[in-house]
C-alpha cells in the first residue's frame, strides 16, 4: 500500500471511531437498535428453524412410511392375484383327479396365455417324478426336484400354498429364469384312491422387482424385502454389493422393529421404515437416506443464516441512518454552542424538528437572549458606576468649595480673626484628607460624620452662623461602612436650598443608627421646605442636574448622584428618601445595610 | 410538533422503510442448486451377453448411487471390436463425462483412449489389465490368481492321478497369457499331476472342436482346462460325443448360459467366475471419484469364485451367475 492510501486508511479509521465512540447517542442508538432487531430475528430464526426442521423430519418419515406402506400394498394385492391364480390352476387341474386330459390342457394354456407373468405350471408326484406340466417341455435330469426348497416346503405342510425365495428356475433346458415359485402338497381323489401331488406354479420375479425398484424415496433411497422367517434378502437392489460384502443391511434390527429406526451407513444417516406384508412372511423395508430428504433442512439453516447476515447490514445502515437523523438537532445545537463558547453571542437555533428538540431549541433561545440582555445590563451599570465615580472623584476637589473657603479665610485673615482661621483650616485639611482617604470608595460612618462635621463647620463659618448644627450617632452606628461623600451633598442641599434663605436661624441634625440590618443616616433641617410632589421628583430619571454647580457652594455632585450611587452599590432596595413640606423643613434618610467594619479600620483618624 | 414537521418526519421513515425494502428484495432466494449430473459411458464387452448385462447391473446400481447417469453401448452376438470402437467414437462425440470400456483387443484399447485424450475424457478400463495413455484406472481380475484357482480345482477333481490339457487360443492377451501362468504354477505344485499338455485350439469353435476331438481320440488327458468359453463348450461337447461326458473333468472361465447348462448337466465340472456385477460398479465407483476430483486407485483387481454343480444355486451365486435386472 503506498503510504498516502495508508495514511488515508488511517484517518477514515480514526473518524470512524470517533464518529462510532461508544458513549455518544448516536451509537448507543445505532448499537441497541442492531442489537436488538438481530436478536429478535435470530430468535424468530431459530424459532422457526426448529419447528421447520421438526415438520421436515416428521413429514420425511411420513412420507418414508407412506411409501414403503404403498409397496407393501401393492405387493399384497399381487401376491393375493397370484393366489387366487394359483387356487384357480389348482381347481382346473385337479378337479376330478384328472389332470392330463386335453380338456385341462387347454384350460391351462387360457390361464397362461392370459398371465404372462406365469412362467410354468408342472404338477409332481411326492418323489419328485413330473406328472403333467405346461408348457409341456423335459425335465432336466440335473434338476434335483425332491432337493429343492419348494418341493420341501410343500411337503413340510400339505395344503398350505407357499411362496419360495426369488431363485433360479433350473427345471428346463435352455432357460435360467428368475421366479418366485408357488408351491402346496395336495391330495387328490384319482381313480378312486387318495393320491398326494405338489403343484408349482413359478411366477416370473420380474414383476415384483419392478414393484420394488419403482419406488423413489430421494435420490439414494430404495426398498428391500426379507423373508421373516430367517432373514434372508428376497429382494434387495444391490443384493450384488451385498454378497460381495460392499453393502450391508441391519437385517436383525429390521426383523425386531414394527415401526422403523434410524441407522447409518459409510457415515451417512438412514432412516429405515418397515412393513410386514401379510400371508407370505415378507417384510418391507424402506431405506431414506436423512441427507437427501433432510436437504429442506440444511437449505433452510443456510437460507436463514443468509437472511440474518443480511439484516444485520440493514439494520445498521438503517440504524445509522435513523440515529444521525435524530442526533442532528443534538449536533446542530453543539456546533451553536460552541460557537456562543469562543464569545459569538448573536448566533440562534432554528426552532424545528421533533417537539423535544424544538422545545430546546427555543430554551436555548431565550435563555441565549436573556445572557444578551444581561450583559447589555452589566455594560450600562458598569458605564454609569464609572461616571458617577468621576463625579464623586471631581467633588473630593471642588475648586469652586475651596475659593469660597479660602475667600472666607482671607477675609477672616483681614478682620484679624485668627482663631477662625485656624479651625477653618483645620476643618478644610480635615475635610479634604478624609475626602481623599487613600483612595478607597467605602468608609466607616464614623469618617464620614467626621467628613460632615469639618463640612460644617466650614460651612458655619462662611454663613456667619446662620444655623446651628447636631450630630448624634450610636456607636454601633459609627462602625459601620458606608459610601464615601454621602452626606456631603445632602447636607450642601440643605444649607444652600433649604436654610439659605431663611430669615431665623437656621438647624441641621444629623443622626446615624441601626435598625436590624439597616443603617440609617438621617439629615434634618428646618429649612423653607418644598412641596411634596418636587421632593418625589428628586430622584427620578429626569431629575433637574442644573442644580448641579447652581451656587458656588455646591459640591457639584447632586442628590441623585448619591441616590444611584447607593442603589449600583448596595441594590435597589437602598438609597434615599425625601420628607419635606414647605415652611417646615426637609427630612433626607440614607438607607444602606448594615456593614460593620472590619478590625483596625474602626478608629482610622 | 407542528403538522408540517410530522409530516416530513413520516416521510422521512417511509424513505428508510422503502431502502430496507428495497435491499431485502436483494436477500438470497430459497432454491436447490443441483449439481451437474455426471454422464458416463459404459462400453459393453463383445461376445460375452452375460458378463455384459452383470457390468451394466453393477454401473447401474452405482449410477444410482452415486447421482451419475449412466449410458450402456451394448453389442450384437456377431459384433465385433470394430462396433466396439465406433460406439466408444461416438460415446466421445457425445460429449460423455468418462468412458468405461472393456476392450476388444489392444487395437481398439489404443485407439479409444487416443481419441478421448483428445476430447479430454477420462477412460477406465474394465476387465482387462493392459493399459494405455489416458487411462486413468483398470479394475480386473486378477487372472493369474483366477488361474491357480482352475488349476487347483483340477488338481482336487483329478484325485489320484493324471495328466491335464491346458486348451485355449494362442493369444497376445494378457489376461489369457496371466490366467495360463497361474494354471501352469498351481499345478506344478501337485505331484500328483503328471503331466501338462498346452494346446491351442485356433479361431473360431469349428476348429477348437476338431483339437478337442483329436486329444479325446488320443486319450492322454484326464482333464481339460479351457482358457476362454469358447475352448470349453469346444471341449464338453467333444467329450459328450465321444462318450466321456462328466469323466472327462472340465474346468473352465465365465458364467456364459451354456456353461451353466453344461455346469449344471455335469459336463462341465468347475467354473472360474469373475464378477461382472462388482467390475461394472467400481468402475462407475471409480469414475465418479475421478470427476469429483478425488484420488482413485489406478488398479483394482478382484477376486473370482469357485463354482461348481453343487454350489451353483445356492442364493448369493445365483445372483453372481445368473444376472438379473
Amino acid at each position: 500500500m503506498r503510504p498516502a492510501a495508508r495514511f488515508r486508511l488511517s484517518y477514515f479509521i480514526q473518524h470512524l471511531t470517533r464518529r462510532l465512540r461508544a458513549s455518544s447517542i448516536r451509537s448507543i442508538m445505532t448499537w441497541s437498535f442492531s442489537v436488538f432487531v438481530v436478536l429478535v430475528v435470530i430468535m424468530v430464526a431459530v424459532l422457526l428453524f426448529d419447528r421447520f426442521s421438526r415438520t421436515a423430519e416428521r413429514s420425511a418419515y411420513i412420507n418414508s412410511q407412506q411409501i414403503v406402506d404403498q409397496v407393501s400394498y401393492n405387493l399384497e394385492d399381487y401376491i393375493q392375484s397370484m393366489s387366487r391364480l394359483y387356487r384357480a390352476i389348482e381347481v382346473n387341474m385337479l378337479e376330478g383327479g384328472q389332470w392330463d386330459g386335453p380338456e385341462v390342457t387347454e384350460r391351462l394354456d387360457t390361464i397362461m396365455g392370459s398371465r404372462e407373468d406365469i412362467v410354468s405350471i408342472a404338477l409332481f408326484d411326492q418323489q419328485g417324478r413330473l406328472l403333467v406340466n405346461r408348457p409341456s417341455l423335459p425335465v432336466r435330469a440335473s434338476a434335483h426336484v425332491s432337493g429343492q426348497s419348494w418341493f420341501h416346503a410343500a411337503l413340510r405342510v400339505p395344503g398350505h400354498l407357499s411362496f419360495s425365495l426369488p431363485h433360479v428356475q433350473n427345471l428346463y433346458a435352455d432357460s435360467y429364469k428368475w421366479v418366485v415359485s408357488m408351491s402346496k402338497g395336495i391330495t387328490v381323489i384319482r381313480n378312486g384312491r387318495p393320491e398326494s401331488v405338489i403343484l408349482l406354479v413359478d411366477i416370473n420375479f420380474r414383476q415384483i422387482d419392478e414393484l420394488c425398484s419403482r419406488v423413489s424415496l430421494g435420490k439414494k433411497g430404495y426398498v428391500y424385502i426379507i423373508d421373516e422367517g430367517a432373514g434372508n434378502m428376497v429382494y434387495h437392489p444391490q443384493q450384488q454389493l451385498i454378497y460381495m460384502g460392499l453393502k450391508r443391511e441391519n437385517v436383525d434390527e429390521a426383523l425386531k422393529v414394527t415401526e422403523g429406526y434410524l441407522d447409518e451407513e459409510s457415515g451417512l444417516k438412514r432412516l429405515n421404515t418397515t412393513r410386514s406384508l401379510a400371508n407370505i412372511g415378507w417384510k418391507v423395508v424402506g431405506v431414506a437416506y436423512l441427507d437427501e430428504v433432510m436437504t429442506t433442512r440444511a437449505e433452510v439453516n443456510r437460507y436463514l443464516i443468509q437472511v440474518v447476515g443480511v439484516v444485520l447490514v440493514l439494520v445498521i445502515i438503517v440504524s445509522m441512518l435513523l440515529s444521525a437523523t435524530l442526533t442532528r438537532p443534538i449536533r446542530r445545537m453543539e456546533r451553536t454552542m460552541k460557537a456562543v463558547e469562543r464569545g459569538d453571542f448573536a448566533v440562534e437555533l432554528p426552532v424545528g424538528g421533533p417537539l423535544e428538540v424544538e422545545r430546546l431549541s427555543s430554551r436555548f433561545n431565550l435563555m441565549l437572549r436573556k445572557i444578551r440582555q444581561l450583559m447589555e445590563q452589566i455594560i450600562e451599570e458598569q458605564e454609569s458606576k464609572r461616571k458617577y465615580e468621576l463625579e464623586a472623584l471631581q467633588a473630593q476637589i471642588n475648586p469652586h468649595f475651596l475659593y469660597n473657603t479660602l475667600n472666607s479665610v482671607v477675609r477672616m485673615v483681614g478682620m484679624s480673626k485668627n482663631e477662625d482661621v485656624v479651625t477653618m483650616i483645620t476643618s478644610l485639611s480635615k475635610l479634604f484628607r478624609i475626602s481623599l482617604s487613600k483612595g478607597k470608595t467605602v468608609i466607616t460612618v464614623r469618617e464620614e460624620l467626621e467628613h460632615a462635621r469639618h463640612y460644617l463647620t466650614i460651612q458655619q463659618m462662611r454663613f456667619k452662623r446662620k444655623f446651628q448644627f447636631e450630630i448624634e450617632a450610636e456607636e454601633q452606628a459609627q462602625d459601620c461602612l458606608t459610601l464615601k461623600l454621602v452626606l456631603q451633598p445632602l447636607i450642601e442641599n440643605a444649607i444652600v436650598h433649604g436654610i439659605e434663605y431663611m430669615v431665623d436661624e437656621g438647624f441641621i441634625r444629623i443622626t446615624a443608627r441601626v435598625t436590624g440590618q439597616t443603617l440609617m443616616l438621617e439629615i434634618c433641617d428646618n429649612g423653607v421646605g418644598m412641596p411634596p410632589e418636587k421632593a418625589s421628583r428628586l430622584l427620578s430619571a429626569d431629575a433637574p442636574q442644573a442644580q448641579k454647580n447652581s451656587s458656588g457652594a455646591g459640591s457639584g455632585v447632586g442628590v441623585k448622584n448619591v441616590h444611584d450611587r447607593i442603589q449600583l452599590y448596595y441594590g435597589a432596595q437602598y438609597g434615599l428618601k425625601f420628607e419635606s413640606e414647605l415652611e417646615e423643613g426637609t427630612t433626607v434618610r440614607i438607607r444602606m445595610p448594615a456593614v460593620a467594619a472590619p478590625e483596625g479600620e474602626a478608629d482610622h483618624e | 410538533m407542528s403538522r408540517q414537521t410530522s409530516g416530513r418526519w413520516l416521510l422521512r421513515f417511509l424513505t428508510i422503510g422503502l431502502l430496507a425494502g428495497m435491499s431485502a428484495c436483494g436477500l438470497p432466494q430459497l432454491e436447490r442448486d443441483e449439481p451437474a449430473v455426471r454422464q458416463i459411458t459404459l462400453i459393453a464387452p463383445v461376445h460375452a451377453d452375460e458378463l455384459g448385462d452383470a457390468m451394466r447391473l453393477g454401473a447401474e446400481a452405482a449410477a444410482k448411487e452415486f447421482g451419475a447417469e449412466l449410458s450402456y453401448a451394448p453389442f450384437k452376438p456377431e459384433e465385433g471390436s470394430a462396433a466396439q470402437l465406433k460406439a466408444a467414437v461416438e460415446a466421445l462425440k457425445g460429449g460423455t463425462d468418462a468412458l468405461l470400456i472393456d476392450p476388444a483387443d489392444s487395437r481398439v484399447l489404443d485407439s479409444a483412449a487416443l481419441q478421448a485424450a483428445d476430447h479430454g475424457v477420462p477412460v477406465f478400463i474394465l476387465n482387462d489389465n493392459r493399459s494405455a495413455d489416458g487411462v486413468q484406472a483398470s479394475i480386473s481380475v486378477d487372472n493369474e490368481e483366477a488361474g491357480r484357482k482352475a488349476g487347483l480345482a483340477m488338481a482336487e477333481l483329478l484325485g489320484e492321478k493324471g495328466t491335464v490339457v491346458v486348451l485355449g487360443r494362442q493369444s497376445d492377451d494378457p489376461d489369457l497369457v496371466a490366467r495360463e501362468l497361474g494354471i501352469v504354477n498351481a499345478l506344478n505344485e501337485q505331484p500328483h499331476v503328471s503331466g501338462l499338455i498346452r494346446t491351442s485350439c485356433g479361431e473360431g469353435l469349428g476348429s477348437c472342436r476338431s483339437v478337442a476331438r483329436q486329444l479325446l481320440r488320443e486319450g492322454q488327458a484326464e482333464g481339460i482346462i479351457a482358457l476362454d468359453a469358447q475352448a470349453s463348450l469346444a471341449a464338453a461337447a467333444e467329450a459328450e460325443a465321444a462318450d466321456r461326458a462328466g469323466r472327462m473333468k472340465i474346468v473352465t472361465f465365465g458364467n456364459e448360459l451354456k456353461q451353466l447348462e453344461l455346469l449344471q448337466d455335469g459336463l462341465i465340472h468347475t467354473l472360474i467366475v469373475q464378477n461382472g456385477f462388482s467390475i461394472g460398479y467400481l468402475g462407475v465407483k471409480q469414475a465418479v471419484l475421478h470427476l469429483a476430483g478425488e484420488d482413485i486407485e489406478r488398479s483394482t483387481r478382484l477376486d473370482t469364485k469357485v463354482i461348481n454343480a453343487g454350489n451353483m444355486f445356492w442364493m448369493d451365486n445365483q445372483k453372481l451367475l445368473f444376472p438379473f435386472g
